[in-house]
């Protein structure tokens, strides 16, 4: 063991280290996680109009979803200013956290972030009213500024709700990147106008990032015009289509999902943080695509993801990473080892909200050769069925982002929008989990035994 | 004293502890086994101290990816 643990020191600690702390992709990290607020707003929003109204509606409760018609209108607000616009929020906290990684002003660092997106995004807002319209009909558009093709109306200088949610999150990741580049690189070079010691600190704080701004704005001004010129397309669009979309779609493979839950579970063993290492893949790839389903709820439309984010957590991480709930259950009922039973007892209560740090270093799991195997493969196993049973269809994908904290099974049921057959799938999870687990609980027990059998022979 | 449950880079730990010198606080390595350091202090109040000790690890380059335990020893 401690020619792996040298080993792991010496090159894949370094390394580890040195991803994590990137400061691009710590900035990009600390941006998901700073729109938590954001993100647990909208899901709320979304969670109670499936509770007052989608599935009441569909039960047929007309009455019951008409007196709730203020929550409802309430939740809808809640909804429109949180996940529907998100990619706005992420833009800010891209500028900042980047900003501020690099020692410079951070709130100017947001404002540059958030108007950089708005340069990227599409200004115009396109919608299709009906098949064809009228001439008289599209003479009342045209005249009021907007084109008319066919049935669609494209109203110029008017930023499309669609365009500002998860589906533009790499235009704000990329534009926000070219545009904080110039700031932060002049910035560092202290090409900025100093105000005298008289002027007032917000004023002069103001003036030193104005030219830094200024540049980085007409940067990326210059570079989407000349791509929208030679391309005939929108930047950001085009982006999303040719970036964004295929990058998402490979999440939804099943060996991009498996060697993640790998990973994660290997890190953890040997005493590195996987999530917080692989955090830019994670939210990048399965937190967009959580937003993308929440939003899609929200809005009725039909889900663009079946893997996200928050299906880790449902049918996988119960008890916290390695699904260690189970193993405290294992434990309680097959150990014969006092010291692993208290340590159990300890630590049921916060594995309940998937707290497992007690157990990860009380049994402990890091580094423990008994514990290895089931530890790697319980997960690796219940993500793959978890997988094949959702991408089946056979139960319904996460559409709802739950905290973390939430209990196991509870997790699964809430984030599904109230599908009992994720429950099922979780429990079942469970289940196959505890029968991985028990031999490894009844080995350990009896590796327990010999050792005190050999010190009383001696 | 304080426990931290390490596996890895147990001795740039025990380097960055005691050679921490902020307001009078020091540790001191009293205890190393398997992946459990235990450091002796001179601060009155231990789950500040514990605190401490993980804020100024987690503060090094090398050890922001690392995941390690650090509590008070009962």
């Amino acid at each position: 063991m401690q020619v792996i643990m040298n080993w792991l020191e010496k090159y894949v600690v370094p390394v580890a280290a040195k991803i994590g702390s990137i400061p691009w992709l710590v900035a990009l990290r600390d941006s998901f996680i700073a729109t938590l607020p954001i993100t647990m707003a909208g899901s709320l929003a979304t969670l109670l109009n499936a509770l007052l109204s989608t599935y009441p509606a569909q039960w047929g409760w007309t009455g019951f979803v008409n007196a709730m018609a203020p929550v409802i209108a309430i939740d809808g607000i809640v909804g429109t200013g949180s996940l529907s616009i998100f990619a706005v929020f992420f833009a800010a906290m891209w500028g900042y956290h980047l900003s501020t990684a690099y020692d410079v002003d951070g709130v100017a660092g947001a404002l540059v972030s958030l108007s950089a997106f708005f340069m990227g995004i599409n200004s115009n807002a396109t919608v299709t009213v009906a098949k064809n319209l009228s001439k008289s009909v599209s003479k009342l558009f045209t005249d009021a500024g907007a084109t008319v093709t066919g049935g669609t109306v494209t109203v110029p200088s008017a930023f499309a709700i669609g365009n500002m949610g998860s589906a533009s999150l790499f235009t704000a990741m990329i534009f926000g990147a070219i545009a904080l580049v110039v700031y932060i690189f002049l910035m560092k070079k202290d090409i900025s106008i100093k105000m005298p010691d008289t002027v007032p600190p917000a004023v002069s704080k103001a003036f030193v990032s104005l030219i830094p701004g200024i540049a980085a704005l007409y940067a990326v001004a210059i570079i989407g015009y000349l791509f929208s010129h030679f391309t005939g397309k929108n930047f950001g669009d085009w982006l999303s289509a040719t970036i964004q979309a295929p990058l998402l779609h490979a999440g939804q493979g099943a060996g991009m999902v498996i060697l993640v839950a790998l990973l994660v579970q290997i890190f953890w063993f040997f005493g590195i943080h996987g999530p917080n290492v692989l955090a830019p893949i994670l939210e990048s790839i399965w937190g967009t695509s959580q937003i993308a389903n929440v939003q899609a709820f929200q809005n009725g439309d039909p889900l663009p993801f079946k893997w996200v984010r928050g299906s880790f957590d449902a049918y996988v991480w119960f008890g916290g990473s390695g699904g260690t709930i189970v193993l405290l259950i294992a434990i309680l009922l097959f150990s014969k080892r006092a010291d692993e039973k208290t340590v159990a007892k300890l630590a049921f209560a916060p594995g309940l909200f998937n707290i497992n740090e007690p157990v990860m270093f009380g049994l402990p799991i890091v580094l423990n050769a008994i514990y290895f195997i089931p530890f790697i493969v319980a997960p690796v196993l219940n993500t793959a069925i978890a997988y094949f049973v959702t991408m089946a269809g056979w139960v319904g994908p996460v559409k709802i982002a739950v905290p973390w904290i939430t209990p196991p099974v509870l997790n699964a049921l809430m984030a599904t929008g109230f599908d009992w057959r994720a429950a099922v799938l979780a429990i079942v999870n469970m289940v196959i989990a505890f029968f991985i687990w028990v031999p490894f609980v009844m080995a350990s027990s009896r590796v327990q035994q010999d050792t005190v059998d050999e010190s009383a022979n001696a | 004293m304080i426990f931290i449950n390490a596996p890895l880079e147990q001795d740039k730990m025990i380097e960055t502890l005691e050679s921490y010198n902020e307001n009078g606080v020091t540790f001191k390595l009293e205890k190393k086994a398997g992946m459990k350091l235990t450091f002796s202090t001179n601060m009155e109040d231990l789950d500040a101290a514990a605190k401490l000790a993980k804020s100024t690890i987690k503060a090094q380059r090398w050890a922001s990816v690392l995941y390690f335990q650090v509590g008070v020893e009962k």
